[in-house]
């Protein structure tokens, strides 16, 4: 009845068919930030009003959060470049660039748990006040996010240290997928 | 091709399709004209009833008159043995298109701008009239506790914390002069005839709605906010009030009672529930 | 935008099948875990198919209360013995069936079935390509879904029963959980299977709009898709933008249910004796979040109906859809305004009264182009020769309800007459007509329509006229009757009404409601039996029995993997082409080059 095929399309026909292939990737990730503006807009526009209130007390946030989003942006820094020498055929440098990348999102990560820390140590939890919760709920939304695309990373380095090639094909298209993914989580 | 005339008989079938169509229309219409509304009692309610009788009078014709289209249609096209071809260039359909969007507003949207606003502006907008009775209604699961400001006009002060299920079921402070007069009560209000009532709605626990069939008033009562709106009754009686928003189990018998009467005998009766 | 799919004179090995002697992989990989788009809908299909039986057995529940209040029914009693006393239902029990009824309908059936099922089988034939964009994903989909479908059902099974604040689900009642029994743990599962629900129809949404937008196949351009494609668009792209704000919500919710946090939680509740630590919240909010998904929501399961009914009308009157353009258009307005309107379910909520006349201005604007549609669907009979076969009557039957749910929407969508019709059973007349009525004949009209395509075999045409006007009446009354109880001041959630003096004269018309929606739920066991039995035993389905124009037509009878053969179809004209003035066949599929045929559009 229904036959099923294990590759398909057929590899000699790669370059048109991967050329759409890469858009094709590359649109469904734009979609995707689109789908994840609108969750942050929804979380931040419920923020904004629930900031207008009477009642609102800030909280003092810990230092060590500017610590992580800078290492957040060197990290995308480095990706970028890394995504830029795979695209160009310098492997090693975009090896290099993918480790550094991924190094430094897993820094990010340790920071903001060391945050969520200090704020614990400090008696802040979930829910403390309107801005713990709010704070707690984003960072954390964020970071799952950013976990997911520390998980793209990581497989994006196995496969460039298993020797995949980088300027085309499926590791490329991850690579540009996840770069822009990481762009996007660093924005925000 | 030349058209030939379209025959007269229709196929059974067809016959069927199409009569299933007229009939759901006509007898829709007819079903649908008799008097539904609970009589009527308040003064912007009579904005409100004029509002669904033009929608129910324009809303019905358009029914009536789809149905009948679909309905004669079918008959038509089942007995055509080919297409017609005098099919309709784009301008027309653009033309015919523009022209249907262009009546919708004006006709049904504009109908309903025109009764709608004046009444909505009159039931929120306006402040509150200067002899208008105040009356505060703070829902629970599931009852509505009544309260009137009494002769000082002034509303005592309440705390969660004082609130006891039996005794204090909205928590006054006894220590607040201005609610020694307070005049509270479950599940019943009373109001006189012709005068306007502000009602100060609250919750206890959930959302509840403060749904006066008769006098076409509904407001959320929502925890957190104290939403206000004013009617005028003008018909004396006893009518029903019911919740119009879920809120728990025994959401379907959160039944209470306004009592309209004439001036006197609304002072009687607050008189009377104001000794304790 | 990538609009051809690759360069000629590549095409042919593009679209090169994998040979003969390769291994067929196992019976798992082929039926169960397929990246196969038609097995995917297929699976979305049936799944959706039995979460409507058990959306449909709640159903009868919730009647027989209605219609006979305070009845003892000692069978069910004994089969359900958690719900009734002495075979009397418990409002609890109720309650919790007016949630999962609502919850299940329309998200388990009316999205499983015609969004994700018929968009996924469709849409990758109907443009031209090989399978979606992301068939992984699209495999994900499904099973994520799946998941989703059995918590919201174990959410029947746990401590405190299922989810009992309606399937609109406003806290404080759905965030506290002594505040009603299903507010315990069913109300998380509910949480939870939502969460999965819109990670399942994100991946969904993102494979049909990247399948659109990239994979058509060559000379099919935006506007030669069918009106079925254009509707699957704008419905996935509504989802991937209102969506979201749900999931937020259901998050918060989570907090202030598990966390102790108060998004929607105010100071100074008191709930069963107990004074609660909330402080702050707001509860407008959640039905703020909730209503902006809400309102597109209700949008991106009618469309498809729509966009259904209007490629089913040209097949049987032998002419095209009227005002092609112009329907695109609409779905597109329709898709945009839909998104600005949501505060038409919140007239009385407390939100500011200048929001009232915004969202009424708004809700007014969008009934402009919905009704142009509709006008064009009736349009679309005028001249043609009618060809009443089942798929065509339940489209007919489409149009009736579409006008007539319609109509109720002027009533609902205005500030001032929504004071006396809302939390009425007016609401729920008007919203089962639209996404109850429009999408189920919808449905039922794509299924009678493509089942030959997906199975190769035919449903009986006998059974499915039987099928349709045992729907369609007692449909019709049933939910007509309902206005009118709204028009009497008939609340909705209510377990019931027998004690209030002004409802005692709709006890009699709830009865004949109750009746014919007894009527209605039986009559589907012939659609059912019909389906099944020509599954085993129909008989044999050419390719293109209807004699249709759209490229799944020029596919197999179920199509092989792939679709479409050696070689992708080449698109050289729209999807109308019937009755073409000259020619001697009265319809011309897409694919027929202009030397054999001249193009119209």
């Amino acid at each position: 009845m229904i036959q099923q095929s294990a590759t398909f399309p057929r590899p000699h026909a790669a370059d048109a068919e991967s050329a759409l292939r890469d858009d094709v990737v590359q649109l469904g990730v734009w979609m995707f930030l689109a789908t994840l503006v609108m969750l942050f807009a929804a979380f931040t526009s419920a923020y904004i009003v629930r900031r207008s209130a009477s009642d609102w007390t800030p909280l003092e946030l810990p230092g060590i959060l500017w610590v992580n989003t800078v290492a957040l942006l060197a990290s995308s820094g480095a990706l970028e470049r890394a995504r830029v020498a795979g695209r160009r055929g310098r492997v090693s440098s975009a090896r290099r660039g993918l480790a550094t990348a991924a190094a430094l999102g897993l820094a990010f990560l340790a920071g903001q748990l060391a945050a969520w820390q200090e704020l614990a140590a400090r008696g802040v939890y979930v829910p403390t006040n309107p801005h713990s919760s709010f704070f707690y709920i984003l960072t954390a939304t964020h970071g799952v996010h950013v976990v997911a695309g520390l998980g793209l990373l990581v497989y994006a380095v196995t496969r460039a240290w298993n020797g995949a090639p980088l300027d085309h094909g499926p590791t490329a298209r991850l690579m540009t997928a996840s770069t822009t993914f990481w762009h996007f989580l660093v924005g925000l | 091709m030349r058209e030939g005339r379209i025959p007269s008989k229709v196929p059974v079938e067809a016959f069927f399709a199409g009569g299933l169509f007229l009939l759901t229309g006509i007898l829709g219409v007819a079903y649908g004209a008799r008097t539904w509304f609970p009589p009527l009692a308040s003064r912007h309610g009579a904005g409100i009833d004029a509002m669904l009788l033009y929608l129910l009078v324009a809303v019905g014709a358009l029914f009536l008159c789809g149905h009948v289209a679909l309905g004669l249609l079918i008959w038509r096209g089942a007995r055509q043995p080919q297409v017609t071809h005098r099919l309709a260039t784009a301008k027309t359909e653009w033309a015919l298109s523009a022209a249907l969007g262009l009546l919708m507003a004006l006709v049904a949207e504009g109908g309903v701008l025109a009764i709608g606003i004046p009444v909505w502006s009159e039931y929120f907008g306006a402040a509150p009239p200067r002899d208008a009775l105040l009356i505060e209604v703070t829902a629970q699961q599931f009852a509505w506790n009544v309260r009137y400001p009494g002769e000082d006009g002034v509303f005592g002060r309440t705390e969660t914390r004082l609130i006891d299920d039996v005794s204090n079921p909205i928590g006054i402070d006894p220590d607040d002069p201005a609610g020694v007069d307070d005049v509270t009560l479950i599940n019943q209000i009373a109001v006189p005839v012709n005068r306007p009532v502000t009602v100060r709605l609250r919750s206890k626990d959930v959302i509840h709605s403060f749904f006066l069939p008769h006098l076409r008033v509904k407001q959320d009562a929502v925890p957190g906010m104290t939403p206000e709106m004013v009617f005028v009754p003008t018909r004396a009686g006893t009518f029903e009030i019911a919740c119009a928003e879920l809120c728990g189990l025994a959401h379907y018998r959160m039944q209470g009672v306004l009592h309209v009467l004439s001036e006197d005998e609304f002072r009687a009766w607050l008189q009377e529930h104001g000794s304790r | 935008m990538v609009d051809v799919l690759v360069a000629p004179d590549r095409e042919a090995e593009v679209g090169t099948l994998v040979e003969e002697h390769e291994e067929q992989p196992g019976f798992v990989r082929r039926y169960i875990f397929s990246t196969d788009h038609k097995i995917i809908g297929i699976q979305y299909i049936l799944t959706g198919l039995f979460m409507a039986v058990v959306g449909t057995l709640l159903a009868v529940l919730i009647r027989l209360q209605l219609g006979w209040p305070e009845q003892q029914w000692p069978l069910l009693g004994r089969v359900l013995p958690g719900g009734f006393t002495d075979g009397v239902m418990g409002p609890e029990f109720y309650l919790a069936l007016v949630t999962m009824h609502g919850t299940i309908m329309v998200f388990f059936f009316v999205s499983y079935v015609l969004v994700s099922g018929f968009g996924n089988y469709l849409i990758p034939l109907q443009v031209g390509a090989r399978d979606m964009a992301y068939p992984f994903l699209n495999m994900l989909s499904y099973w994520v879904a799946f998941l989703s479908a059995g918590v919201m059902l174990a959410s029947f099974f746990v401590t405190g029963g299922a989810a009992a604040a309606g399937w609109t689900s406003y806290p404080p009642l759905s965030a506290v959980p002594t505040a009603v029994p299903g507010s315990g743990w069913g109300q998380t599962l509910w949480i939870l299977s939502m969460a999965l629900f819109i990670a399942s129809f994100t991946m969904s949404s993102l494979n049909f709009v990247a399948t659109i937008f990239c994979l058509r196949a060559r000379g099919m351009a935006m506007m030669r898709m069918s009106l079925t494609v254009w509707s699957f668009f704008i419905s996935a792209i509504l989802g991937l933008l209102a969506f979201p704000p749900l999931t937020a919500a259901a998050v918060m919710l989570l907090f202030d249910r598990h966390f102790g946090t108060s998004f929607f939680l105010p100071s100074g509740l008191v709930v069963a004796n107990e004074v609660l630590p909330h402080q702050g919240g707001s509860p407008l909010l959640w039905q703020h979040l909730f209503w902006f998904l809400g309102h597109p929501e209700v949008y991106v399961l009618i469309l498809p109906a729509l966009g259904i009914a209007c490629d089913i009308l040209p097949v049987f009157t032998r002419k095209p859809v009227f005002g092609y353009r112009i329907q695109v258009y609409n779905l597109v307005a329709v898709g945009v305004l839909s998104m600005v309107v949501w505060g038409h379910h919140m007239f009385v909520s407390g939100m500011s009264p200048f929001s009232g006349e915004y969202f009424t201005l708004v809700t007014l604007l969008i009934t402009i182009p919905m009704t142009i549609f509709g006008v064009n669907m009736i349009a679309s009979l005028w001249g043609g020769r009618l060809l009443l076969a089942t798929p065509m009557l339940f489209t007919l039957g489409v149009i009736a309800f579409f006008g007539t749910g319609g109509f109720g929407g002027l009533f609902l969508g205005n500030a001032t007459a929504d004071m006396q019709l809302h939390d009425t059973y007016f609401v729920v007349g008007h919203f089962h007509f639209m996404i109850g009525g429009v999408t189920l004949l919808a449905t039922f009209a794509g299924i009678y329509f493509w089942f030959p395509k997906m199975f190769g075999r035919s449903m009986s045409e006998a059974w499915g006229k039987v099928h349709f006007w045992l729907t369609f009446i007692p449909f019709f009354i049933v939910f007509f009757m309902q206005h009118f109880l709204g028009l009497q001041g008939m609340p909705r959630r209510y377990y019931a009404f027998t004690s209030y003096e002004f409802l005692q004269t709709t006890m009699g018309q709830n009865v004949v409601i109750s009746i014919a929606a007894l009527v209605l739920m039986g009559a589907q066991l012939v659609f059912l039996a019909n389906f099944f039995s020509s599954l085993a035993r129909g008989r044999r389905a050419e390719a293109n029995p209807w004699r249709a124009t759209t490229l799944e037509w020029a596919a197999e009878s179920p199509p092989p993997h792939g679709n479409f053969g050696r070689t992708l179809p080449v698109v050289h004209r729209w999807p109308y082409e019937y009755s073409v003035e000259g020619l001697e066949a009265d319809y011309t599929p897409q694919t027929v080059s202009p030397r054999e045929a001249p193009v119209t559009a």
